[in-house]
């Protein structure tokens, strides 16, 4: 049970939801699509906001459209709205390993990508394409590139996310380690996309927040296999310093990167 | 305004009700309608044990504001008297104590409408979503096994 009280508003459409956040100026506001992760951690006295802006009732968040050589995937579009419709393989391989079934049919992909939560492994083919994020502020409308997404500030909507209809259907690998079972936190998630000629890799659950970096790809792209000592020295080229926490110790996060990476070098000699 | 009136219709009956903007779509349906089939469990969306139908969808009922749910159609497990995959769990002991079934026969109901040909990867998928803690699995998965062979051979 939630025990503190908020407003809540559905607004039904960008218009309506920037005269809320106007009018809303000096309150702490929250924006939910699927709303589960507020519901979660609310519970735990984890978030506080005085107004909850809904946002799937503005039909730009509803949107999954292939328009212009571009595909359109609105904030508030469900994970299994995207496992099902499989507008994008790679993106469907890792949302159907978020939560369970049931979980994703109220899990939206703008929710998992703007998580608090270091995993938020949605954004990681996004990162990959390159995509670009549809933001709504009080002002007006932008586009922004995905690495310079978050964080949004609490009167900006994330309203939708753009993909280059080629890197949609580009060929991809993916590896997820979690702990225990396949349901269950990630310690990390590594993806990777064929751009052109060339794999492109993004993590999440190695650092902070997740990541794609044009140094560590070549890095990784130089090698045939990921020794001991190479995975040291693509180490150097993360952004941040590896996680260390009470789910995972720094090494044993790098020994699954490395783990991952293998994984993939490997299956990609095979498919070759 | 930290409450809202919403009307939703549960098991095809139309209910208009007063709920507090945090309270969960699990409290309202069984505290100010007296569902309490609709059971609490984890109240995190992990166990499954709250699952229900919301416009013919399965959702954690622990994972959705009542105010989201205003103006939807709702089936809990009394929605389900009488049908044949309710029998069909009792016949094959799919249960045991019984407390995590009605959200085991929401979500294996949706299952069996939504995807009559369901494959094995599916059914998994789908079951993943409940805890049984009397490890009752195998049994729940052979009867919804069972009844998606009846139905693709009888319709």
């Amino acid at each position: 049970m939630i025990d503190f009280d908020f407003e809540y508003y559905c607004p039904r459409s960008i218009k309506e939801a920037q005269k809320i956040i106007v009018s809303n100026k000096e309150k702490r506001k929250m924006f939910a699509g699927g709303a589960t992760e507020f519901i979660s951690r609310a519970r735990m006295h984890e978030l506080n906001p005085e107004i909850l802006i809904d946002l799937k009732g503005i039909p730009d968040c509803n949107t999954l459209m292939e328009q212009e050589n571009k595909l359109i995937i609105g904030s508030a579009v469900s994970l299994n709205q995207i496992v099902d419709s499989n507008p994008f393989p790679l993106l469907t391989e890792v949302c159907r390993a978020i939560g369970n079934r049931t979980a994703r049919n109220k899990i939206t992909i703008g929710g998992n990508i703007l998580s608090s939560l270091p995993y938020k492994e949605a954004i990681l083919p996004f990162l990959l394409a390159d995509s670009e994020a549809v933001i709504a502020t009080s002002d007006g409308i932008e586009q922004r590139k995905i690495n310079a997404l978050s964080p949004l500030s609490d009167s900006e909507m994330l309203i939708q996310l753009h993909v280059d209809q080629k890197y949609a259907q580009a060929p991809y690998q993916y590896k997820r380690k979690t702990k225990q079972s396949n349901i269950n936190y990630p310690i990390v998630t590594a993806a990777a996309l064929l751009l052109e000629d060339d794999w492109r890799y993004a993590f999440s659950g190695v650092c902070g927040s997740p990541f794609c970096e044009e140094e560590l790809n070549s890095a990784i792209n130089s090698l045939s296999s990921v020794t001991e000592e190479a995975m040291g020295q693509l180490v150097a080229y993360m952004p941040k310093k590896v996680l260390n926490d009470m789910n995972a110790s720094r090494e044993f996060r790098i020994y699954l990167c490395r783990a991952a990476l293998n994984q993939m070098l490997k299956e990609r000699k095979a498919m070759s | 305004m930290t409450s809202n009136m919403i009307t939703v219709t549960v098991n095809g009956i139309k209910k208009t009700l007063a709920v507090r903007n945090a309270a969960t779509l699990l409290h309202a349906l069984r505290n100010n309608l007296g569902f309490t089939s609709v059971k609490p469990g984890c109240h995190n969306g992990d166990c499954g044990s709250c699952t229900v139908l919301v416009n013919n969808v399965p959702y954690n009922a622990c994972q959705m504001l009542a105010v989201e749910a205003d103006g939807s159609d709702i089936t809990t497990i009394e929605g389900l008297s009488d049908t044949v995959l309710q029998k069909a769990f009792m016949d094959n002991w799919a249960i045991q104590c019984g407390y995590c079934t009605p959200g085991y026969i929401m979500n294996s109901y949706a299952l069996i409408h939504n995807y009559p040909d369901a494959d094995e990867r599916t059914i998994d998928e789908w079951l993943d979503s409940n805890i049984c803690r009397c490890t009752g699995y195998q049994e729940i998965k052979q009867t919804v096994k069972n009844e998606l062979a009846k139905r693709r051979n009888y319709g």
